[in-house]
């Protein structure tokens, strides 16, 4: 007899409580995803809403409440990438493979939404969407490194030698990131200084919505993190099978034409 | 009420679009990942994919 929890749980047809999913969902997941979907809402009030406007920025500090976040945790899966990209070409198992590949979609996804809206609040501010500065051309390079790391990922080829190439790749997001974040030091920059840390410079209700903001951005990037990691490792095993399967059918055809 | 005060924000077209964007961005990602998760679970022996 199923109990309601694996009723509605994402269990295999032959349910039990031992059963595989049939997705990349988990228990866990899903409770992040819910705190998500509650926390999120409270985000965009307190940033649409409840925030005072700067001082300086005007009501353009707003869009700083989803864009610093976002800018802030891009390092990470960046950072994860080139770790296990190195650890990929040192033990050459699946799960480094996969951990690469789906941090590399998370990064992306966060530099692309960095670019966006880094391009929307300079045209309040700096009234354009682009210049060339050193910030915002280094971040478009990583970008470009990104997307490039993910078409190298989906050519199809031969997929050690794709994961090799792809490795190789992923170990220059992290000197390519270091240059996005001292670039502002390193030559003159019309971008700021980093806007938070220990010294911020934000209070009140500026600082509170930042903090809420950035959590929920923390927990997004964990969830996604984790899906995408899921959805890597089963592309890889799905690839295997496929793999499998036609090297035994090749076979089945060479002890065919064999034995006429 | 909130709407009227958000209408009165300057560049309020740009702050909307840029949560808008990251929110659709975030959103569609995540549905996709989904999406592609739960097709690919069915190509995958169960054994390959144990994480409750």
């Amino acid at each position: 007899m199923t109990t309601l929890t694996q009723t509605t749980d994402d269990t295999a047809p032959d349910g039990g409580a031992g059963a595989a999913p049939r997705s990349t969902g988990s228990r866990a997941t899903r409770v992040l995803g819910t705190v998500i979907l509650v926390t999120a809402p409270i985000a965009a009030y307190l940033g649409l809403v409840t925030s005072d406007p700067d001082v300086v920025q005007g009501d353009a500090v707003r869009l700083f409440y989803v864009h610093v976040p976002v800018v802030s945790l891009m390092y990470l899966p960046v950072i994860l990438c080139t770790v296990a990209s190195i650890m990929w070409l040192r033990k050459r198992t699946d799960g480094w493979d996969a951990l690469a590949s789906s941090s590399a979609e998370v990064a992306t996804i966060f530099v692309g939404l960095g670019l966006v809206t880094g391009a929307l609040w300079g045209e309040i501010t700096w009234g354009t969407y682009w210049t060339w500065d050193a910030r915002l051309t280094s971040t478009a390079l990583l970008f470009l490194l990104l997307l490039g790391y993910l078409a190298l990922r989906r050519y199809p080829a031969e997929p050690a030698a794709r994961s090799k190439v792809s490795a190789v790749v992923g170990i220059l997001l992290v000197p390519n990131a270091i240059l996005v974040h001292y670039s502002v030091s390193w030559w003159r920059s019309l971008h700021q200084d980093a806007t938070r840390g220990l010294d911020t410079k934000m209070e009140g209700n500026q600082l509170t919505t930042y903090a809420v903001a950035q959590g929920v951005f923390v927990l997004i990037l964990v969830w996604l993190s984790i899906h995408a990691f899921r959805v890597a490792w089963l592309s890889l095993q799905a690839e295997r099978g496929d793999l499998d399967v036609a090297i035994a059918e090749r076979m089945a055809d060479d002890d065919a034409t064999g034995g006429m | 009420m909130h709407a009227a005060q958000i209408l009165a924000y300057s560049d309020v077209g740009t702050i909307v679009f840029g949560w808008g964007v990251t929110a659709a961005g975030v959103a569609g990602y995540g549905f996709w990942l989904a999406r592609r998760g739960r097709s690919l679970s069915r190509n995958v022996a169960p054994e390959d994919r144990r994480w409750t």
